[in-house]
């Protein structure tokens, strides 16, 4: 008996251990998906065209499930922030789990990935404050943490000389890269919307229905614009356009100078996900289940479906494809030119995660933390 | 049933606990399977939609409305449910009321429920597509919720075993699935006007009631208005980061508790206390004859000299049919009557007050429908003759509601449920016992009233097309071309058309100012009907009325969270305030349609078959300082309708690793309730030790296995039959490795159960109780054991006011014959003062008196950080009698003592006792006094 009961404390201990996160032979200035969205503006567009064909290289499952967000990539490593608190390290050739750093609360946006640092919010159980860590995975230590107010749901964005935080209490934040704050402005409203930059500003959106434009180098608002509605949607931005969706389900384009609307176009139904372009048209779905093509300079449809299922999460571009992750456990690859479902692909659970595009390869996610990856044909046009 | 050993008894519960349901061990209540149904399924993309045969329309419909919940939700919920979702629907509540999909007894009240354990929605057809469509919504909101919740708990790696409160859930399931309605608006007007309001941190005190749910609602539209609806998905997506929802909902809304209960509390002021300016309370407007109770339709009757008004009420706890007897001046009720007790016999199960069926005609006659046994039954109750002069019943009608006489009482109009859910009008004629049916669709055809000469029939319907669709607008039928006319054609639900005495005026209930009031139908001088003028302007709601002559009206009016009666005098009321509403009758054309899934393919509608999912499963190991490692499982499967049920049950006893196969306890029962007669079967393996304590104090060695037989017929709700058969192979050390009896035990009984008891909150206070059994058991192979049993116990309970009670108990169990078992007595449950179990014998008698009586009714305590209080003690003064013995009875003992008793949490009850023991064959007191804690409901 005490021999099976030996072995079974034994165990216990072997399945709760995992490896830290620490990868002491990395080297640096390697190439890295740093952002959600790669880039400040926030970028789904691939201009090349792909075959319709996924084909399944690895998949790898973490610690728990993962939101509407994106894993972020550094050389060969892939990072999968879990709202359980955990962010994973997976090989990304062969998705092999090389650790993990745990931590109790929640992570609901994509770890920002600085050369040799991960940048992360740790939302906290029984608190309503969240902590910011700046973690040095070469070293496997926390270079700094700092306690947020109300915590951080929102993608981080990072700058050239730092990110800027936007606080679910309204908060926007500038911090370098390690960890001290260069500047700080109070907006007092809920936001829960993911904020994006451009060279100079960062825009954000609230539930209040505001649209604030906040300088990057000195924290000062330059714009603030009352559309009498609340903001999930992220923001991503092109030509000096601000593209968004709001809760009544109207997506709108904005100058970014002055929060202006260019045109805006009624979907019905509440946005949620970030919507993505190219260079002609925007594609955005709602939580109805209907996706749009919308000409991206006159704001009029051009195709739409109904796909039954749900899409809160942003999905890729590319030059003749769209490939849509679907709430309803389905990754949905659309031809662009006519909104036809080319190909369905059915999962166990729940496609949460907005897929990223990485050196010809594709990593989705799924609920309860599974990461697949899969290798994608190009297409000579 | 003899239960003969320790492990029979596990048995024995295993095999009650499913096959009575609720009843509650030796007497309870029956659910009685009346109709077996054939049921089919309606397969949609998200739904599997279980129905039967005559309801299949009214299915597509409901399968409509769930897929535009799913469509709906799926947007406010930010989420998908991924499985199907098993929709069963009941074409009446009467058919809902039979569901096996919960064990217990389904309250009228309940509109539907959503179970957790399977995900099955179970939806009663309440006779409005609006209702049928809010129930479906509502209950797939709690889908919908629980499935988010659950995820919630699980991505953040949470314990998934809490909810948020049943105020949020309750509230929730509202303000998503309907808008802010004339019930909800009456309620929070009442509450706040009469300071009844609870505010957010004291709901705990309001727990579980309907205003909770109504104060749910309100508080989480105050949250869409103030704070945005963004914020009530926030509220369960962040669910997981705070325990106390307290912190929960300050997170969420970003301000301190208390300011936003006080932001609440205030806006409901501003809303409501402006009304007090326009309207009035009922008892100002009217003068209040009746204070307790609930009260319902209110039917006046001058009966000679007297100034009678009949109703349907709850006084007692039964509903009942009444009389009050007013004064001249109507100012004082100078008597009340009960003239008929329902919810004690089969014939009036229940008198429906949420749907209450009364009127009395001008000659003297009471007509009421009540249910009885599997359909409602209409009544005819002569008030000369003080009692039943008619009973009447229809094949194809189920469920009836709201009826009225012709002036000459020969017949009578009524709104009822048929077999496919349709809510349509019929006329009876007592004369030539004739049924019509009026309308045949599946509109909600209600309130039916003659004219004066029963030419015209109006009635309220929701077939209203166009601008008001659905709203419920007055009709008139007319009997001459058999045409149907919009009477009203208003943005308003009405309800309850009633004419005056002398049948000049027509007046309505309407909801057109927010909650109902009395409004009078007014017409052009072509007699076409053009407005609608308001009569009273009450704050809450006028329920019902009727006139009293052409300028007096009894009114049911709902204040104070009560249905009571008020007399309004028409001359009196002040109308320069109330307002007149014109419509143009020539808008009024047509019907809608309702939409429907219908599905092509019979592929999609399929019959019924029993697959079998598991309902629950516990395990068990523990390691025993003296007896070692023991371990066990119970799991029991059953069909989705939860008709059938398998149970099973494995054990183990070994006390040393040889006795390990030997020690091997198996039991498995079938139980099946599809149909009235259930029945039950199973076989059984036990082994081991066993401890009995009616025979010894020491442990023996038993190994039998052997089958049992169950069945069980419901008379009625309150009367059935039992019967089982068991066969054991018995082999049992009564000595260790010396002396073994061998028996092969065959047991038959045969048993009488009733039981009408209202309970309070520790134990029954009115009704009676009894069981009376006869058994035989038998070694038919060894003839070691011979005996026959017979067991009377019958429990009568005296209500001396509406919480008090006399009880009594005369109860004698009898076992004669070779190794006759011994019965077991003493202590909390019977004779109290005595060693608990202490006497034992083979025939035993008892009897108690007991008073029974509240004694506290709320005690509380407040520290500087929180509080406890409880509810709801009760007292007891108790006389106890009664002895066991084998062969010659010795002495009478007994006890008489006072207790009080706590009803903790609704689930057990624990009682403290003191009094002295009546000894020495009952003619001495003891000493000193006893005193005894335990457990467990009054008898």
């Amino acid at each position: 008996m005490k021999r099976l009961i030996s072995i079974f404390a034994l165990s216990l201990v072997i399945i709760s251990c995992s490896k830290n996160l620490i990868f002491k032979d990395t080297l640096i200035n390697q190439n890295e998906y740093d952002q959600f969205g790669n880039i400040p503006q926030r970028n789904f567009y691939y201009p090349i065209s792909i075959s319709d064909s996924l084909q399944e290289i690895w998949q790898s499952s973490g610690y728990g499930s993962n939101t509407n967000t994106s894993i972020t990539i550094y050389a060969d490593i892939l990072f999968s922030p879990e709202l359980a608190g955990n962010v994973v390290g997976f090989n990304l050739d062969n998705g092999k789990e090389l650790g993990a750093r745990k931590s109790s609360g929640q992570i609901s946006h994509s770890a920002v990935v600085d050369r040799m640092r991960i940048i992360y919010c740790v939302n906290q159980i029984k608190e309503n404050y969240g902590i910011l860590y700046f973690y040095d995975f070469i070293k496997g230590e926390i270079i700094n943490s700092i306690r947020i107010n109300g915590g951080i749901s929102n993608e981080l964005i990072k700058l050239k000389d730092g990110i800027i935080a936007v606080t679910d209490f309204g908060e926007v934040i500038k911090y370098n890269f390690l960890g001290s704050e260069l500047w700080n402005t109070k907006t007092k409203a809920i936001t829960l919307s993911d904020p994006a930059s451009d060279k100079n500003d960062t825009f954000i959106a609230n539930s209040n229905g505001e649209i604030i434009s906040i300088d990057n180098e000195t924290g000062k608002i330059n714009f603030r614009k009352d559309f009498n509605s609340v903001f999930e949607s992220g923001i991503i931005i092109k030509d000096k356009k601000l593209f968004l969706g709001n809760n009544e389900g109207i997506l709108f384009c904005l100058n970014s100078e002055n929060g202006d609307i260019i045109w805006s176009f009624d979907s019905n139904n509440k946005i949620v996900m970030t919507p993505i372009l190219d260079d002609r048209n925007i594609y955005f779905g709602n939580l109805n289940g209907d996706f749009y093509s919308i000409n991206y300079s006159s704001g009029k449809i051009n195709w739409q479906f109904n796909s039954g299922g749900l899409f809160n999460a942003s999905g890729l571009v590319f030059n003749n494809l769209i490939i849509q992750p679907d709430l309803n456990k389905k990754l949905l690859i659309i031809n662009k030119q006519d909104g036809k479902i080319i190909r369905s692909k059915n999962y166990n659970e729940k496609v949460k995660m907005s897929p990223v595009f990485y050196d010809n390869k594709i990593y989705v996610g799924v609920d309860r933390g599974e990461i697949v990856a899969y290798k994608l044909e190009i297409i000579n046009d | 049933m003899k239960i003969k050993k320790y492990s029979y008894i596990i048995l024995f519960l295993l095999f009650l606990s499913t096959n009575l349901y609720s009843q509650f061990y030796f007497f309870g209540r029956n659910k009685v399977q009346y109709d077996q149904f054939d049921w089919r399924i309606l397969k949609t993309e998200h739904f599997d939609i279980y129905y039967y045969s005559e309801f299949e329309e009214m299915a597509e419909i409901g399968a409509a409305y769930a897929e535009d919940a799913y469509e709906n939700l799926k947007v406010k919920f930010n989420n998908v449910v991924t499985r199907r979702i098993p929709l069963i629907f009941y074409n009446t509540h009467l058919h809902f009321q039979q569901t096996n999909i919960t064990p217990g007894m389904i309250p009228e009240g309940v509109g539907g429920f959503f179970e957790f354990l399977k995900g099955r929605v179970v939806i009663p057809y309440l006779g409005s597509l609006e209702q049928f469509r809010h129930v479906i919504w509502h209950e797939l909101v709690h889908v919908f919720m629980t499935n988010k919740i659950y995820n919630v708990l699980k991505d953040h790696r949470q314990p998934i075993d809490r909810l948020p409160p049943l105020w949020f859930i309750e509230g929730l399931a509202e303000v998503w699935s309907t808008e802010w309605d004339t019930q909800a608006e009456m309620v929070m007007r009442d509450v706040v006007i009469n300071d009844l309001f609870v505010g957010l941190r004291d709901f705990n005190r309001i727990y579980g009631t309907y205003l909770m749910y109504k104060e749910g609602q309100s508080f989480l539209e105050f949250v869409k208005k103030e704070y945005g609806e963004d914020k009530i998905l926030q509220i369960m997506e962040n669910f997981w980061r705070f325990i106390d929802f307290e912190d929960l909902l300050e997170f969420v809304l970003n301000e301190p508790i208390d300011k936003i209960d006080n932001k609440w509390s205030y806006s409901l002021k501003q809303k409501y206390f402006p009304l007090l300016e326009n309207k009035l309370p009922q008892h100002i407007q009217g003068h209040k004859i009746t204070d307790e109770g609930y009260n319902f339709v209110p039917r006046y009757y001058k009966n000679n000299e007297n100034n009678e008004i009949y109703f349907l009420g709850n006084r007692t706890g039964y509903s009942s049919l009444y009389k009050i007897i007013l004064d001249e001046d109507l100012e004082n009720v100078e008597s009340t009557v009960q003239l008929i007790e329902g919810e004690k016999e089969e014939v009036f199960e229940s008198l429906h007050l949420f749907k209450p069926t009364l009127d009395v005609s001008n000659n003297g006659k009471i007509l009421f429908a009540s249910k009885g046994g599997a359909r409602d039954v209409l009544h005819l109750y002569s008030i000369d003759k003080e009692e039943i002069i008619g009973s009447y019943e229809f094949d194809n009608i189920i469920s009836i509601e709201g009826a009225d006489f012709s002036e000459d009482g020969s017949k009578v109009v009524f709104s009822a449920i048929d077999k496919k859910g349709y809510t349509d009008i019929f006329v009876y004629d007592f004369t030539q016992n004739y049924l019509d049916r009026i309308t045949n669709d599946y509109y909600s055809d209600r309130d039916p009233v003659f004219n004066e000469n029963g030419s015209k029939i109006y009635f309220v319907s929701d077939r209203t097309e166009g601008k008001f669709k659905q709203r419920f607008n007055l009709f008139e039928y007319n009997d001459e071309d058999k045409k149907l006319n919009y009477a009203t054609y208003l943005d308003c639900n009405i309800s309850k058309p009633r004419f005056n005495d002398d049948y000049s005026e027509l007046y309505i209930n309407s909801d057109y100012d927010g909650t109902f009031n009395i409004w009078r139908l007014d017409r052009d001088k072509n007699h076409n009907p053009v407005s609608i003028t308001q009569i009273t302007n009450f704050i809450t709601s006028a329920m019902d009325y009727d006139f009293i002559g052409n300028d007096k009206l009894v009114v049911n009016g709902f204040e104070k969270f009560g249905f009571q009666f008020f007399i309004v005098d028409l001359t009196e009321i002040n109308n320069t305030k109330n307002q007149s509403i014109d419509f143009n009758i020539s808008e009024a054309y047509g019907k809608w349609n309702a939409k429907k899934i219908i599905l092509p393919s019979s592929k999609e509608k399929l019959e019924y078959e029993k697959e079998y999912t598991l309902d629950y499963a516990v395990s068990q190991v523990a390691a025993d300082p003296v007896y070692g490692a023991r371990g066990g499982a119970i799991f029991s499967l059953s069909d989705l309708l939860g008709d059938d049920k398998y149970l099973f049950m494995v054990y183990n006893t070994a006390e040393i690793r040889e006795d390990f196969l030997s020690n091997f306890n198996v039991a498995l029962t079938r139980v099946n309730s599809e149909a009235r007669t259930n029945y039950g079967y199973g076989v059984f393996h036990f082994s081991g030790r066993r401890y009995d304590i009616r025979e010894s104090d020491e442990y023996f060695y038993e190994r039998s296995y052997g089958g049992i037989f169950s069945l069980l017929y419901p008379f009625s709700k309150f009367q059935r039959l039992e019967t089982s058969v068991s066969v054991a192979n018995s082999d049992k050390e009564l000595v260790d490795g010396l002396l073994t009896r061998k028996s092969l035990l065959v047991t038959n009984t045969i048993s009488f159960v009733h039981d009408n008891s209202l309970w309070g909150p520790t134990g029954p206070l009115d009704g009676s109780r009894f069981r009376f059994l006869l058994g035989y058991t038998s070694d038919i192979k060894y003839s070691n054991v011979n005996y026959y049993s017979i067991i009377a116990d019958y429990r009568y309970y005296y209500r001396l006011a509406f919480r008090t009670s006399i009880a009594l108990r005369a109860s004698i169990f009898y076992n004669d014959g070779k190794e006759a078992r011994r019965y077991f007595a003493g202590g909390s449950w019977d004779l109290r003062g005595w060693n608990r179990f202490s006497i034992r014998g083979e025939k035993m008698w008892l009897s108690s008196l007991e008073l029974r009586y509240p004694l506290i009714d709320e005690f509380a305590i407040k520290f500087p950080f929180f509080g406890i209080g409880v509810t709801n003690i009760r007292g007891a003064i108790f006389f106890d009698a009664g002895n066991a013995w084998d062969t010659d009875y010795e002495e009478t003992l007994g006890s008489i003592g006072t207790g009080i008793r706590i009803n903790f949490l609704g689930f057990i009850t624990f009682r403290y006792d003191i009094g002295k023991k009546i000894e020495q064959n009952f003619t001495k007191l003891q000493p000193k006094l006893f005193y005894q804690f335990f457990f467990g409901w009054d008898f």
